[in-house]
């Protein structure tokens, strides 16, 4: 069972490369489900937890992939989105090494969102579904308000 | 040097050498050649240019680009959009911003329209949304038509 969480707090959604920001644009792609592991939602952590930046700090760091900044949330505006036939929450995923983790989880029809498996193709080349560039530009209009840089 | 600064400045010269007639006959001439020349250089103006250099930088992103599993953008999704920008004016790319896509594709967002186009290989998809419908269409046959058609209709 995940717990909704209250629509005054705020969420952090990290960044991890330069290149998400453009010209102080934070690119839609920040806000992608990734295919590759079935990324069912977004996440993000909750910044009235203490924890939050050595939690956020504690995702798994790659060559490619340093925590770079953050985009502050608020999870009322989050669920206010209206978009026709798309409901976008914000529930609590913490677990016991990460206790302000949570995440944005999209249903569309009443389907959960979930990388890969609504969109038209992830093959190199291939135009993305129009549904989820709009679910995106929604995010990105919110995140675009409080980006952060570590 | 834009068309209007090049006129200003024969204009200039013309005035300097007016008595000088073989030098004056030089410069009509030149400007006749220029006036009916059938290559006649383009001037873009700056969202041109920042699109331009935008697409350069892309073409440097390399796998991961996004800090996880983004693909490099796809050489022929650079020249689908080279092709609609060689098409395009000025005007049509008003208020558009260019942004890659993890799957190597290319995306056009306008901001105020709250609408998009991503460009792939073949082909391309659209959306717009007003009053919390989102409209759009997927798998549509690529042309530099077709795109600037959507920009406008968007």
């Amino acid at each position: 069972m995940k717990f909704m969480i209250h629509p005054l707090e705020n969420v952090a959604r990290a960044i991890f490369s330069p290149k998400m920001i453009l010209k102080g644009e934070i690119q839609p792609e920040a806000f992608r489900l990734r295919p590759s592991i079935s990324e069912n939602y977004l996440s993000v952590m909750r910044m009235s937890f203490p924890s939050w930046v050595e939690d956020i700090k504690r995702i798994p760091q790659r060559k490619n992939r340093k925590l770079y900044g953050f985009a502050e949330m608020n999870v009322g505006e989050i669920r206010d989105i209206r978009l026709k036939d798309v409901v976008y929450d914000v529930l609590e995923c913490s677990q016991e090494s990460i206790a302000s983790h949570a995440g944005i989880f999209i249903t569309v029809n009443g389907e959960n969102l979930i990388g890969g498996q609504t969109l038209v193709s992830v093959a190199p080349g291939i135009e993305q579904d129009f549904m989820i560039l709009a679910i995106q530009r929604e995010l990105v209009e919110i995140a675009q308000k409080g980006l952060y840089r570590v | 040097m834009t068309a209007i600064e090049l006129n200003a400045q024969l204009l200039r010269e013309i005035s300097n050498i007016a008595d000088n007639e073989s030098y004056l006959q030089k410069t009509l001439d030149f400007i006749t050649k220029l006036t009916k020349s059938k290559t006649s250089t383009v001037v873009r103006g700056q969202v041109y240019t920042e699109m331009i250099e935008r697409l350069s930088d892309f073409q440097e992103y390399e796998k991961g680009w996004d800090g996880d599993d983004a693909l490099p953008i796809s050489r022929q999704v650079v020249k689908n959009f080279k092709k609609v920008l060689q098409k395009s004016l000025d005007k049509d790319l008003i208020g558009w911003t260019l942004f890659p896509a993890a799957n190597g594709t290319l995306l056009l967002q306008n901001k105020a329209r709250k609408s998009g186009i991503n460009i792939g290989t073949d082909g391309f998809s659209y959306y717009s949304v007003e009053n919390g419908d989102v409209k759009g269409e997927n798998h549509l046959k690529f042309s530099p038509k077709a795109i600037l058609e959507t920009m406008k209709r968007i």
